[in-house]
């Protein structure tokens, strides 16, 4: 009887297994697979986190924005009934153990309107610029922080706005 | 010549696992299975908390929206309790925003028809204020003098609440924070 040889090897091969080639082709693949599957994940998580900071900076801008509405203009230029910065936190309503999350610096400033062309009504008109600064590692070292900021600008006028469209 | 009986004849070697092979084959399989099983596990976790937070702000964003229009467009605030207000749009029609803490929803109420602009919110309260301001960008409460309130005064209204999601069926840190004072343009 005559054993074919290429038979022979090929069961040979099979019980061998893998090869070490095969086995770091495969486990570079695989390492391949999983780091860009993970970074993916933690960008998601990053964008999902920065969103959500600057939906609160948001927020914490149109508030106010929407109180300077009721501020007459000697209150709006002549008092010190709005503050230059102040501070607001992330999480307003955390309970007693809760963190406050990260902090948010909130400036705001009233100068005057830049008319271009000119206006004659332009000093009885005032721009009021509010911006929120707030950085990525709250609690932790500030050495590698990275800056947010958001500003918006309204303006508001001494008659009312509809008196001067109306009157110029 | 010794002839052998058949009976001793050499058996072919018949292969298998020895105890000690299947034991450690075992062992390794566990720990890979483990492994696949907490990998896949958090990869869950981790698609529906960003599942969870997509649908928080986009719920959130869509009922200040709503919120805003409305209070900014109304002609005044008829009735107030912390979890209730009642107001007079600009049509003259009646507009009711409601949070019902035990289904943890908030309803607004239009023409006879209501709609849930929040749901799973676990915490919401409603504040009125005047339009006379303090210091530090703070208002004084809508009170009379006995500390009760008084609508007719009202001209800001604060409102705050916490939304949250489950991840397999438990809740966790997918909350969702809104706090916004809004003035009635009346």
């Amino acid at each position: 009887m005559k054993i074919e040889p290429s038979a022979s090897r090929a069961f040979r091969r099979w019980k061998l297994g893998f090869s070490l080639i095969e086995t770091i082709v495969g486990a570079c693949i695989l390492a391949i697979v999983l780091v860009s599957f993970f970074a993916g994940l933690s960008g998601s998580f990053g964008l999902t986190l920065a969103a959500r900071e600057n939906l609160r900076a948001t927020q914490i801008m149109l508030d106010r924005m929407e109180t300077v509405r009721l501020y007459t203009w000697n209150q709006l230029l002549y008092s010190n009934m709005i503050p230059a910065t102040t501070t607001e936190s992330y999480y307003p309503l955390a309970r007693s153990g809760e963190s406050t999350g990260i902090t948010y610096r909130v400036s705001m400033v009233v100068t005057n309107a830049g008319m271009n062309p000119a206006a004659t009504y332009a000093d009885r008109l005032r721009a009021v610029t509010v911006s929120v600064f707030w950085t990525n590692n709250f609690g932790s070292s500030q050495t590698n922080a990275l800056v947010r900021s958001r500003s918006m600008t309204t303006y508001s006028a001494r008659d009312g706005v509809q008196n001067y469209v109306y009157n110029n | 010549m010794i002839l052998l009986p058949a009976t001793i004849k050499p058996r072919p070697r018949r292969s298998g696992f020895a105890l000690l092979e299947m034991q450690i084959a075992l062992g390794l399989a566990s720990l890979v299975l483990a492994g696949v099983a907490s990998f896949s596990l958090f990869t869950l976790r981790s698609f529906v908390a960003l599942g969870n937070y997509s649908d928080l702000d986009r719920s959130s964003r869509n009922a200040l929206d709503v919120l805003t229009r409305d209070i900014r467009q109304s002609r005044e605030l008829t009735y107030f309790r912390t979890n209730k207000l009642s107001l007079t749009a600009n049509d003259m029609s009646t507009l009711v925003y409601e949070y019902n803490p035990s289904a943890a929803t908030l309803t607004r109420t239009s023409g006879g028809h209501s709609s849930v602009l929040l749901e799973q919110c676990d915490f919401l309260t409603f504040a009125i204020y005047q339009r006379k301001p303090m210091a530090d960008m703070k208002f004084y409460p809508a009170t009379n003098f006995s500390g009760v309130a008084d609508l007719s005064i009202a001209k800001l209204i604060d409102v705050s609440w916490r939304c949250s999601r489950t991840i397999l069926a438990l809740k966790v840190n997918t909350e969702s924070v809104q706090t916004a004072k809004i003035v009635i343009r009346n």
